[in-house]
């Protein structure tokens, strides 16, 4: 987690929080002070820190709010609640295939830019939302690899 | 309203002025930085002249960026990583009681031989690859608390390819 307590996509990638969102509800309906309890770990006594709190809350909104910008959830009825939208549960729950899956993880290096030109490739032809996504994931990829290295 | 408006008018007239001093004071310093530029400059030439090197100012350099691997995991690792995750599972205790299998590097940690910082590369790799995810963290009190994380989907051992 960065020091100023932001919710960046090198720490939960928009697919992890998806998931995490549905593993606070299974409707996939969370509001921001939710999310950043589970986020930040606060204990009962972090909990009482009403500015810590706030700023917590309001770094997952910020957040939140890029995820609608990209069709990933929507805003709920009330203040504060989120939702996960039809293609955020979508891209969430399906995954490929595991012989793909297998395939892909084992392409050799020599072969990996015709992978790499093939999911871009992929990409570009994505609909809005699941190009995005897919763009995020990698974006999500990037900067743990710019970090391990 | 025409209070409101004088009051405002005030305030402007106020932040025009120290608009103004901060200009001046800005100029007043460019001034003086100027002037001991060209100190410096007709220094440097009258030493020069009288034949002294000075030695040039040299930046500081930015030291060469660490050339490491990219993080990898054997398979025999690997293997002992996905071993310590199944040895968490059955003990049937997650660390969030919401997420089934969810489990902090610390648990694991009990369950395996491998060095701490050679399992914690070994749940990042995994998580980079998507069969881990983060899951939150753990409310325990503690300072930094730790991170948690789950299976995406059951382990599928690499040799078989198949789920």
């Amino acid at each position: 987690m960065s020091d100023n307590g932001q919710v960046r996509i090198s720490d939960f990638s928009d697919r992890e929080l998806l998931a995490m969102i549905l593993d606070l509800d299974a409707s996939g309906e969370v509001n921001s002070h939710e999310l950043a309890v589970r986020i930040y770990g606060w204990s009962e006594i972090a909990r009482e820190d009403a500015k810590k709190v706030s700023h917590g809350v309001r770094c997952c909104g910020a957040r939140l709010a890029w995820m609608k910008r990209y069709g990933l959830v929507e805003r709920g009825e009330k203040k504060g609640e989120w939702t996960i939208s039809h293609m955020g549960r979508q891209l969430t729950e399906r995954q490929l295939p595991a012989d793909v899956r297998v395939t892909i993880s084992r392409t050799p290096d020599e072969r990996s830019l015709s992978l790499a030109n093939i999911v871009g490739e992929r990409m570009v032809a994505a609909g809005t939302v699941a190009g995005t996504a897919m763009r995020r994931e990698l974006q999500f990829q990037i900067t743990r690899r710019k970090r391990a290295t | 309203m025409s209070g409101l408006n004088g009051s405002l008018d005030g305030i402007i007239e106020d932040l025009k002025r120290l608009h103004w001093a901060a200009e001046n004071r800005v100029s007043e310093a460019q001034a003086v930085l100027d002037q001991a530029k060209a100190e410096r400059d007709h220094i440097v030439r009258m030493l020069k002249v009288g034949g002294v090197e000075l030695e040039k100012e040299t930046k500081p350099q930015r030291k060469a960026k660490r050339e490491t691997a990219p993080k990898s995991m054997g398979e025999e690792t690997r293997v002992k990583v996905w071993a310590a995750i199944h040895a968490h599972i059955e003990r049937a205790r997650p660390v969030l009681t919401d997420v089934p299998d969810s489990f902090t590097i610390r648990d694991l940690e009990e369950l395996t031989d491998l060095h701490s910082s050679s399992l914690r590369n070994g749940i990042e790799i995994l998580r980079q690859e998507g069969s881990l995810r983060a899951v939150g963290t753990v409310a325990n009190g503690a300072p930094r608390p730790p991170m948690a994380f789950a299976p995406v989907r059951a382990y599928v051992p690499p040799a078989t390819g198949d789920e």
